[in-house]
């Protein structure tokens, strides 16, 4: 087995683009909450969500017009990893992994629009709904060709699936490098779902807050460039972080509540992979999305493991939203950027901190901090669980 | 250490469960077909759909009132699986291939949104099934699958990058067998995606799902078929079948012509079968004796190709002893411009049912 290392970061987010001025919204709390544009959100009483404005895809796409917005955020988060590791990709055996809630589903509920208003759907509309474009779409803008490519669809904890995936494929030395992440874009659907279950919040995500109300749902692409230790140190690579090792099983339960159980077995299992006792861990980045259910679960879950007093337990997503399958993928950059730059991420739009998620959630305002080993959780619905850990190398 | 194909059923046009497949195969006719319209695709469309399959007959009425049928498939073919011959403990799991999930529940979704008095009058019991991890979750969840539940979107390409994937769970060690295939569905939201999208195959539906093991927890004579190898390239040039015939070479690499005992195509229709065709030819240098188009058998069933496409070989290598230690190979192109193979090796077993259980 070969150690990893994480060597480039590429962000497309609400609140920044690039792993710099990512670093940098981390830092100061910024908050990416805006009114939703990207669909008509007419007939519902609130409408914030974390949408990415400015996104221009013919600045970093030959070819946008072939990939849905989701896969367009991809290519960019990529091609900023890969320019960020300082990479030649050439000669490489690679592999992209991407992982997504919703694909191209973005253009596919506007073909179910169309076809309730009676307007016509163009073939250049349902060439762009398959999922699998997103990584496909990746290696293309990249003009790679021989490259393992994988969309991996296991809905908010994607990015972490594909990170875990990514690890070992490393790790065992079946590709050279690997470009893996997340993307997703606002959807309407996504958006409707949450309301109706009276999950999303009317003005900003507050985790861990006793007045919390939901997500809010939000959009962009985090990506990073894996590769081994050794050869990122061979060739004086700027090592962000290493990647010690993950877990992933799933609940087997319900739909779509956790269960604190099956969250803390698959946080055991991670840091068994790792090698790390629970002590070893500075800082939890939380899944954290603000709903009642998860937040009390996944407190409950973390002291399960940690005992009654946890490390530092932050929710990215009070500043991001849930960005779906990009979710994990982003914090995954947070905690790398936590690790290599010294500092404790926020909890934003924090005020009471709820007693049954007694964890101290660095509330509004970042803290310096080295830290040696930082956890991701990432809790999808279906009960799909995934934990990455992440050292200072 | 290498992994093993040690049981394996599907659910298919032709029927419910491995053998109606089989026979269906094995006669080399289409099954049949029918001809329906929704309101997603009200022109009149037809084909291979599973018979009698309704959602609560086969997996009563809990949990089924929103299912998509996508995941119904999913369910009710894992379930033949572990009612016969899979016996799952803590760390057994699934990966399954999609193209886009249910695309009939999201656009059922989206509708109610844009039709009902107001936009959130939608039913929530849907939102799980509109996701594309919804087969997957549910099969572990009506099975108790607690290891690992991973989803691939990779279109057609789906059996191979779901074998990939589950290979490498296994060869770490996160996994003691994992439960591989993809379902997919017809209806009309699909049709209209399809048809728009170009494409003028008559469409098919179903499930296949293999059970991979590392081949040290089941003895080799049972197990059916050793996966030997894969690859997969992005063609960027317009030129599929060279990039096919490179990955079958890379692959069948120091392989005898005459180890090639069958091979699977993936194509929906004529022009993509013949192209398959060729590329195996040029790369082994020699007509395969076994050729299986499951295509033109049961329609273009999206997703679930690669698995059908290896239900098939496994089927027509049950009973036929020259294929014993030889090779079969599926290929796989989609029209996102990605091309692939997968490559087995036959190894004649019967089938898991004494191992798994006295391995526990």
């Amino acid at each position: 087995m070969r150690r990893v290392a994480v060597t480039g970061l590429g962000v497309v987010s609400s609140i920044g683009v690039g792993a710099a001025e990512f670093a940098d919204g981390l830092r100061a709390g910024r908050s990416g909450a805006r009114p939703i544009g990207a669909f008509d959100t007419e007939g519902f009483a609130h409408n914030v969500g974390c949408e990415v404005v400015g996104f221009d895809p013919a600045e970093w796409l030959d070819r946008p017009e072939r990939l849905p917005r989701a896969g367009q955020f991809a290519v960019a988060a990529a091609k900023l990893a890969v320019r960020d590791a300082d990479l030649d990709l050439a000669d490489a055996a690679t592999l992209v992994s991407v992982g997504t809630t919703d694909g191209g589903s973005d253009r596919g509920e506007r073909i179910a629009e169309a076809v309730v208003r009676g307007t016509e759907v163009t073939a250049a509309e349902a060439a762009r709904v398959p999922a699998a474009l997103l990584s496909v779409g990746v290696a293309r803008e990249l003009a790679l060709s021989t490259v393992e490519v994988s969309t991996i669809a296991t809905a908010c904890a994607a990015g972490n699936y594909a990170i875990g995936d990514a690890f070992d494929a490393v790790a065992i030395g079946d590709v050279d490098v690997a470009l893996a992440g997340g993307a997703d874009a606002m959807c309407r659907m996504t958006f409707t779902g949450f309301y109706r279950l009276g999950a999303v919040d009317p003005q900003c995500c507050r985790p861990f807050d006793v007045a919390r109300r939901g997500i809010l749902t939000g959009e962009g692409a985090g990506m990073l460039v894996l590769e081994p230790l050794d050869a990122a140190v061979a060739r004086g690579a700027r090592i962000y972080a290493e990647v010690l090792g993950h877990g992933l099983n799933c609940d087997a339960g319900h739909p779509v509540a956790p269960d604190r159980d099956s969250v803390g077995r698959c946080m055991r299992l991670a840091l068994d992979n790792a090698g790390v006792e629970p002590g070893d861990v500075d800082l939890i980045s939380a899944h954290g999305t603000g709903t009642k259910a998860n937040d009390v679960t996944e407190c409950g879950a973390i002291q399960d493991v940690f005992g009654p007093r946890p490390p530092r337990t932050v929710s990215v997503k009070s500043m991001l939203g849930h960005t779906m399958g990009a979710a994990s993928a982003l914090s995954a950059i947070a905690c790398s950027l936590a690790i290599a730059e010294g500092f404790v991420p926020p909890t934003i739009n924090h005020g009471v901190t709820d007693p049954a998620c007694d964890v101290d959630c660095v509330p509004n305002a970042s803290v310096p901090a080295q830290l040696r080993v930082v956890q991701n959780n990432a809790l999808a619905f279906g009960g799909n669980n995934s934990v990455v850990l992440f050292g200072r190398n | 250490m290498a992994t093993v194909i040690s049981a394996w059923t599907a659910t298919s046009p032709f029927g419910h469960g491995r053998a109606a497949f089989v026979d269906g195969v094995r006669a080399g006719r289409p099954a049949p077909a029918v001809t329906a319209a929704d309101d997603w695709h009200p022109e009149p469309d037809t084909g291979h759909q599973v018979p009698d399959f309704d959602i609560e007959n086969e997996l009563g009425r809990k949990g089924t009132g929103s299912m998509d049928r996508t995941t119904a498939l999913a369910v009710r073919t894992l379930g033949r699986l572990c009612e016969d011959e899979v016996v799952p403990d803590e760390r057994t799991g699934m990966v399954l291939g999609t193209t886009s999930g249910s695309a009939q529940t999201q656009f059922a979704f989206t509708a109610e949104s844009l039709t009902r008095r107001k936009p959130y009058f939608v039913n929530p019991a849907l939102m799980p099934f509109a996701l594309m991890n919804s087969a997957a979750a549910r099969c572990a969840s009506w099975y108790g699958l607690t290891g690992p539940n991973t989803t691939i979107a990779a279109g057609r390409l789906s059996g191979i990058a779901a074998l990939r994937y589950a290979n490498r769970l296994l060869r770490t060690g996160r996994a003691s067998g994992l439960l591989v295939g993809a379902a997919e569905e017809y209806g009309g939201a699909r049709v209209l995606l399809e048809r728009r999208a170009g494409s003028a195959a008559t469409l098919g539906e179903g499930c296949a799902m293999l059970f991979l093991q590392p081949s040290s927890t089941v003895g080799n004579r049972s197990a059916l078929a050793e996966v030997v190898g894969l690859d997969t390239r992005l063609v960027h040039d317009g030129a599929p079948r060279r990039a096919l015939v490179e990955c079958l070479r890379r692959v069948l690499a120091g392989v005898a012509p005459e180890a090639v005992w069958g091979v699977a195509m993936s194509g929906p229709d004529p022009a993509s079968v013949t192209m398959e065709r060729e590329a195996v030819a040029e790369a082994v240098g020699r007509d395969v004796e076994r050729v299986v188009e499951p295509g033109a058998l049961i329609g273009d069933t999206g997703a679930a190709t690669g698995a059908f496409q290896l239900a098939a070989l496994l089927g027509l290598a049950e009973g036929a002893d020259e294929s014993r230690g030889r090779l079969a190979v599926a290929t796989a192109v989609d029209r996102d411009g990605m091309v692939g193979c997968v490559v087995v090796r036959l190894l004649g077993g019967s089938g898991i049912a004494m191992q798994v259980r006295g391995s526990r």
